[in-house]
């Protein structure tokens, strides 16, 4: 390779790493879903629960997605949707990746020993198994039909189904880093097995778990829907982006395609929004927390 | 980077998924049509099949079974047609002969305590028996012995076989006990109830643990005097009748029905208009109104209907256990609106329980209660409250019923009600109704028997019609047996005392006819002879081609 064939190489390295503004805009379609899911009462224009005016209404000025089967404004009650989807991707994704995580270092940590702690861990493993071998959707409509349909066990039955991911990614590090030399060396050096396991083993079992963060997210988006779709969700009217498809799937034979398709492009959008920012994040990262380090230690020399 | 593929994925297999879910409910290809049938023959898209031929064997009310057993079987009695806008209306309050005589179907005694029937001479059952009064005493004592019989609305006085005597072959009597001005024997006859099996054909595929030959009538048919009997059936996608051609009142004009299931009310509408059915059955109000006005399709409308919603808010739980908070519910609702954007007009606002077909003269025609919140707000004053929260109960198997109540939950609010729609499985709405476990409900609902004083079914304590856990006062047991003892109930001296009973149910605001529907079938204008029935199906025996 000749010397300008290699600067060739390096410029084009370079190019492809990311600038500010790529990486800004990588952020774009999750602050876009954000913004619309916060600030929902300001975008919609109508009480999403109030029947508004005629029924089943084509697109137009007055209401750009049209009117549902009882003349419910639907581009009120899609934003308000989006507004309940994040929210519950956001609570499920936290909960179910955190405890996920605790759940699997733990299991990680104690399945192999004696004692009762070893036998909770591998029972846990094992009930994990189990559920994993259960579908989702299944899952979800035995919580929902044992303890009946509210935000509470909606969260519940949801977390449950995604929560196994976290689990089995955690707990394969976790058994990855304690064949690790340096966790050895600590043990040789004095240091007491629990302040190892936090210090050396928990920092270094994360990363998996994390990486599958945007999934649950979107996996959440994609059961809330599938439950209200199937009709066990959340209490009506609330704007549901799966009770909406469902309810407006029998119009589309009358050629009335609104009620369920702007809601069905919203859940699309949504996992889609989260999927591309994932994808985008690991290489802007970088970029971002660059620019940041070199704002905060100027800020600190302007305050100083 | 595997995780966020798998992201990619998983989205391209949600758009997928929500475009097979929008594709869902078109026929499949095993039960498409190939157009209408011949002149002699219809096909006809319904929702789905029956599950039992035997009502007294395996009892599942449904439109599909009501079809079968009205179809399949025949009656003593069956209740008049009257034509008017070009339907075939039953006249609720008028009898006549079907396996009875046509010119001298049945005798009352003096004393109103025995009937006595006159069977027509020379009928053959399906499977070539003659019909004898034998039959007829053998299938009453069938009601009696088997689960599904379905005759405790007579049980006050009658309960026996052996207060039914056969005179001779062609003439039985029923000795009925302490019989008033509540009777309803005729109309039990006549309704679902009554149907005559062939007892030597029934015989032949009874056994010893089988007495009844429940297991083989369940499955099959040829052991009645109906009009049809089943051809074939594949499983889950279509069912033939063929016609009966020793039928008693001669054989139908269309001589063979074909009723293909297309699961999705839409799809039933589109196939009726593009002509590939000649009639479909449980139609939404929306597709109802998308084949409205079409040039091949044409729907039957009638003055008074009996099919309504029943809105139940049940006494046994608060905020109903006040009267006040039922009667402020009831001006919540926003009729109207209903009426317009759910029924598509399809519907009538309801003056209560007591319609215009049970033969009472001058009953009201006006609402009973019309959508007025500031009304409804001061009755909520009056109860001492200003908000009220409501967990209003439907089946997710009825969308206009969802529809309704969402529509009402919508509106409610300005009157100060909170109203979160609870939508149950089939089964477990069925479950919670009958044991009384819900808030409040909307159910559709009809009183087969056109009677006044059978209303009082629907709310005797303990009964699972009762779905609104009325308790009877002494003033309401007083009305009932005022009107009672007043006389017929289609007589001038009792209508001033039924009314009043109206008026009572319409105050007490638990148990009410929220609205009346009108029928969800729609035909094509290649046949004639449309009907509307007490159990709200199409009587294939009288439909026939255009111009016959």
């Amino acid at each position: 390779m000749t010397n300008t064939q290699v600067l060739r190489a390096a410029a084009s390295r370079k190019r492809r790493k990311p600038g500010l503004v790529r990486a800004v805009l990588a952020l774009v379609p999750v602050l876009v879903l954000v913004t619309v899911a916060v600030f929902a009462p300001a975008i919609a224009p109508f009480d999403p629960e109030r029947s508004v005016d005629a029924a089943r209404l084509a697109p137009s000025v007055s209401h750009w997605f049209g009117t549902d089967a009882v003349g419910m404004d639907v581009f009120s009650r899609t934003v308000y949707g989006t507004r309940i989807a994040v929210r519950f991707a956001i609570v499920v994704a936290l909960i179910a990746t955190i405890g996920g995580i605790l759940i699997g270092v733990f299991i990680g940590l104690s399945e192999s020993s004696r004692g009762p702690l070893g036998l909770l861990g591998r029972l846990l493993n094992q009930i994990s198994n189990y559920i994993i071998a259960v579908p989702d959707i299944i899952l979800g409509i035995v919580i929902v039909g044992i303890m009946g349909a509210s935000d509470l066990t909606l969260t519940i039955a949801i977390t449950l189904c995604l929560i196994q991911a976290p689990i089995k990614l955690t707990r394969v590090e976790v058994l990855r880093v304690r064949g690790e030399s340096y966790l050895e060396a600590a043990e040789m050096a004095g240091e007491p097995a629990l302040r190892s396991a936090l210090v050396h083993v928990v920092p270094n079992s994360l990363g998996p778990a994390m990486r599958n963060l945007p999934l649950i997210f979107g996996n959440c988006v994609i059961i809330l829907a599938s439950l209200g779709f199937i009709g066990v969700g959340l209490p009506m009217p609330t704007p549901e982006w799966g009770y909406m498809i469902s309810s407006g799937v029998s119009a589309l034979m009358l050629g009335q395609w609104w009620p369920a398709v702007f809601p069905a492009i919203f859940v699309l959008l949504s996992v889609l929004a989260v999927a591309f920012t994932a994808r985008a994040l690991p290489k802007t990262w970088p970029v971002l927390a660059d620019r940041f380090s070199k704002i905060i230690p100027n800020r600190r020399n302007s305050l100083a | 980077m595997r995780n966020s593929r798998r992201t990619w994925v998983l989205a391209a297999v949600a758009a997928g998924a929500l475009g097979l879910s929008a594709c869902a409910g078109t026929p499949g290809s095993g039960a498409g049509g190939d157009g209408a049938a011949g002149a002699d023959a219809v096909t006809v898209a319904v929702a789905a099949l029956p599950t039992s031929y035997d009502l007294e064997g395996a009892w599942n009310a449904s439109n599909e079974n009501y079809t079968a057993w009205t179809q399949l079987h025949a009656n003593l009695l069956n209740y008049k047609y009257v034509e008017k806008d070009g339907v075939m209306v039953q006249d609720f309050t008028q009898f006549e002969g079907v396996l009875a005589d046509a010119d001298n179907p049945y005798e009352i005694s003096d004393d109103g305590q025995t009937y006595t029937f006159h069977l027509r001479e020379g009928v053959v059952s399906q499977a070539g028996n003659p019909l004898t009064a034998e039959d007829v005493r053998w299938s009453i004592e069938r009601k009696l012995e088997v689960a599904g019989g379905r005759l405790p609305q007579v049980a006050d006085y009658f309960n026996s076989v052996d207060q039914v005597e056969v005179i001779d072959d062609h003439t039985i009597a029923f000795h009925l006990d302490g019989v008033g001005n509540d009777n309803v024997f005729l109309p039990i006859l006549t309704g679902q109830m009554g149907h005559i099996w062939d007892k030597k054909a029934m015989e032949e595929h009874a056994t010893e643990d089988d007495p009844w030959a429940v297991e083989w009538a369940t499955q099959n048919s040829g052991a009645g005097f109906g009009p049809y009997e089943v051809s074939s059936e594949t499983e889950g996608q279509q069912l033939v009748l063929e016609a009966n051609p020793d039928y008693v009142l001669g054989e139908p004009a269309v001589k063979s029905v074909t009723m293909q299931v297309v699961p999705d009310s839409g799809t039933r509408a589109t196939m009726l208009n593009s002509g590939d059915v000649d009639v479909a059955e449980s139609l939404s109000p929306t597709d109802l109104a998308a084949v409205a006005g079409q040039e091949s399709v044409q729907i039957p409308s009638v003055e008074n209907s009996i099919e309504f919603l029943d809105l139940s808010l049940l006494e046994n739980k608060a905020p109903f256990d006040d009267q006040l908070v039922r009667q402020a519910f009831n001006y919540a609702i926003p009729y109207d609106k209903i009426i317009d954007q759910v029924y598509q007009g399809y519907a009538k606002p309801s003056p209560g329980w007591f319609t215009p077909t049970m033969g009472v003269p001058d009953l009201s025609t006006e609402p009973a209660y019309s959508y007025d919140p500031d009304k409804a707000k001061e009755l909520l004053d009056e109860a001492g409250k200003s908000s009220v929260d409501v967990t209003l109960t439907v089946s997710n198997a009825v969308p206009d019923i969802i529809d309704t109540a969402l529509l009402i939950a919508s509106d409610a609010k300005d009157a100060g009600f909170n109203v979160q729609v609870e939508q149950a499985s089939a089964a477990d709405f069925g479950t919670g109704r009958a044991e009384q476990t819900f808030q409040a409900l909307i159910a559709p609902m009809r009183v087969q028997i056109q009677v006044p004083s059978f209303v009082n079914n629907f709310f005797l304590p303990g009964d699972p019609s009762n779905t609104s856990a009325f308790q009877p006062t002494q003033e309401w047991k007083d009305l009932m047996k005022t009107a009672i003892d007043a006389g017929e109930a289609t007589s001038e001296e009792a209508a001033p005392h039924w009314r009043a009973v109206n008026d009572f149910i319409n105050q007490d605001a638990s148990h009410m006819a929220m609205l009346y529907k009108q029928p969800n079938q729609a035909f094509s204008t290649s046949l004639d002879g449309m009907s509307y029935r007490y159990d709200n199906t199409v009587d294939y025996a009288v439909l026939k081609p255009a111009g016959e």
